[in-house]
């Protein structure tokens, strides 16, 4: 019996893409709704409201953060706990470093020849900067570029090139 | 290529100001601050280049209502500056005497005076001056190149007629070899001289001087009829998208029939409106043209556009002139009217995307649009305490950076109308 429903914290337009049309597919199997908060340009109160809510429901919720990358993960999640006091430390999941990453993570070399793109074997260490320097020439906008990744997204191998994906993947979904 | 500065004296609710622009623009401010005013100026700059400056100057109003009417009578000079920026170089290369010479462009500016005649409502240019910064290159025989710096090329207005000064360490040359068709644009210009400004020329449109040309001309500031769109339209029409909307079928068709673009344009499509399977434009009676949705839930079956909810009309001519259209500067009063909440940071980040290749202005009243438009991109018009329009820059008020330390967001200042502190 899939449960109710799911809250999924993230930051921004970039990551609810990400959760919306790759996620969400997947978690369905699991929850009847799965609901997205972008929370990046919420206030903390209202972050924490919300979290509270959640809880007192008795629905599930995971909450998505980057690393930044002067922070260990384990630091991240201290702060973000000591933020949101609501917040409970297991739901947080950390993205390294950052969405971008997981993005490129689901190209394989086929894909990414596709995209006329680097290859990339890990993309642990990839920033939103690396991100945005790979589309331009072919791509003229981002978010094109971000749904054209999407059509050729396999998990699998996101799974082989990101550590936190991965961790995120096999903890949380299986 | 960008407007990167403005200056304004005298027209219309502001007197003197100035102020740099981005490529992404955001208008905030109270009811009759200015912000339709200060849009007008790039509608004025744009008729004055589409249809000359007395016909630019009638669509605003005439004489009276150019300038500021607070002022007095006596003050009726009104003045406008600007500075283009390049985004990607480009120049030409020219054979000439001592080799191949590269010309580079840097950047512009334009400036114009004009005097008006409130009795008898004519008017006298009293200033007029074009710079084109630009760096030259010699390439030699031998492969190597000689840098020769940059050089400042004016067509500039004097008392009674317009002089061309090239003043730059290539001394081999001349001027007219590497600009042919300077001396023809100073005969036409002299021959209209106080009447006429620059940008009116024809021969603006050659090197260096055509991009800005263009640039002006091909301003384009929207306002989507969306019952326009509803209705079938004429098979042959412009195929570029019109400031209302109406011809949104012909323009639908043209991106649809182009598969690079058609597979762009509904990734575009798809993050905003989701339930939109696909889009289809059919022609009837041989004369006119309609397109078709195709939502998701009901797959197979198709609304006409005479169905079709506003919003999503709207949306959609939108994103096709962000994206598709193929000029260099868009702009849109409120294009948050017709949207969800839900949907405004979406679209707003999707402005900021297009902006890479693209000016963008907007003016908005919604808190949503000012909460995800980064403050850099914000200007805030306002009245001062003599009812002038006046321009800030929100991130640069020291103020505000210690509201938005402590969490209070952009968004809230606005609301409350603290912005300007
Ligand atoms: N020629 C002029 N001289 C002086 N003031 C003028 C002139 N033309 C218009 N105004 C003033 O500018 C005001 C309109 O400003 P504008 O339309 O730019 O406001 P806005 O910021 O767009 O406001 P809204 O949010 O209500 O659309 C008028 O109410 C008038 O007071
Ligand atoms: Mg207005």
């Amino acid at each position: 019996m899939p449960k109710e429903k799911i809250y999924l914290f993230v930051e921004g337009n970039d990551d609810e893409i990400f959760f919306r049309k790759l996620i969400t597919p997947i978690l369905s199997k699991y929850y009847k709704n799965i609901e997205i908060i972008k929370y990046a340009q919420m206030k903390k109160d209202k972050v924490n409201l919300f979290l509270l809510s959640i809880r007192t429901l008795n629905f599930d919720y995971l909450f998505f953060a980057d690393k930044d990358e002067y922070l260990s993960i384990k630091q991240k999640k201290e702060k973000l706990s000591e933020k949101f006091e609501q917040l409970a430390k297991e739901n947080i999941i950390i993205v390294v470093l950052e969405i971008e990453s997981w993005y490129l993570a689901g190209l394989d070399e086929t894909a990414s020849e596709t995209l006329h793109i680097n290859y990339f074997t890990n993309t642990d260490n990839l920033s939103k900067e690396d991100f945005n320097r790979l589309y331009h020439g072919r791509f003229n906008s981002r978010i094109d570029f971000i749904y054209e990744i999407i059509k050729l997204y396999v998990i699998e191998k996101a799974k082989q090139k990101n550590k936190s994906f991965s961790y995120f993947y096999n903890e949380y979904i299986h | 290529m960008y407007i990167s500065q403005l200056s304004i004296s005298n027209f219309k609710s502001f007197h003197r100001a100035n102020i740099k622009l981005r490529k992404f623009n955001v208008l905030i401010g109270a009811n009759a601050a200015g912000k339709s005013n200060l849009l007008q100026l790039f509608k004025f700059i744009r008729d004055i280049s589409q249809f000359g400056l007395e016909n630019a100057i009638s669509l605003q109003g005439g004489n009276e209502y150019l300038r500021n009417i607070n002022l007095k009578r006596g003050n009726n000079i009104v003045g406008l500056g600007l500075k283009f920026d390049i985004l990607k170089e480009y120049g030409i290369k020219r054979n000439t005497k001592i080799g191949i010479l590269e010309a580079k462009l840097k950047n512009f500016y334009y400036t114009f005076k004009i005097k008006l005649n409130l009795k008898n409502n004519t008017y006298y240019v009293i200033k007029d001056e074009l710079t084109a910064g630009l760096h030259f290159i010699e390439y030699k025989k031998d492969n190597k190149t000689f840098d020769y710096g940059t050089a400042n090329l004016y067509i500039n207005l004097l008392k009674n007629s317009y002089e061309i000064n090239f003043k730059s360490k290539l001394k081999k040359i001349e001027a007219n070899e590497l600009f042919p068709t300077l001396p023809d644009m100073q005969k036409f210009l002299n021959e209209r001289i106080h009447k006429s400004l620059i940008i009116e020329s024809p021969l603006i449109y050659t090197f260096p001087f055509e991009k800005i040309a263009y640039f002006m001309k091909n301003i384009s500031m929207y306002d989507f009829d969306t019952r326009l769109p509803k209705k079938a339209t004429q098979f042959l029409g412009k195929a570029e998208l019109e400031e209302n909307g109406e011809n949104l079928a012909i323009v639908l068709r043209k991106i649809l029939s182009d598969i690079e673009k058609r597979r762009a344009f509904f990734n575009l499509v798809n993050n905003v409106l989701p339930l939109i399977e696909n889009i289809e434009v059919k022609s009837f009676l041989d004369k006119y043209l309609q397109f078709l949705i195709e939502e998701s839930f009901a797959k197979g079956q198709f609304i006409p556009s005479s169905m079709i909810s506003d919003g999503t009309i709207f949306i959609i001519a939108l994103i096709i002139a962000i994206y598709f259209e193929n000029k260099p500067c868009a702009i849109f009063e409120e294009p948050e009217r017709r949207i969800h909440p839900y949907l405004i940071s979406k679209i707003i980040d999707m402005m900021r995307d297009a902006s890479s290749n693209k000016q963008i202005i907007i003016s908005t009243h919604n808190p949503e649009a000012v909460k995800h438009a980064d403050i850099e991109n914000l200007l805030l018009i306002s009245r001062n305490e003599r009812g002038f329009s006046t321009i800030d820059r929100p991130a640069e008020i020291e103020q505000i950076k210690v509201f938005l330390k402590n969490e209070i967001g952009i968004e809230e200042l606005y609301v409350n109308n603290l912005l300007k502190l």
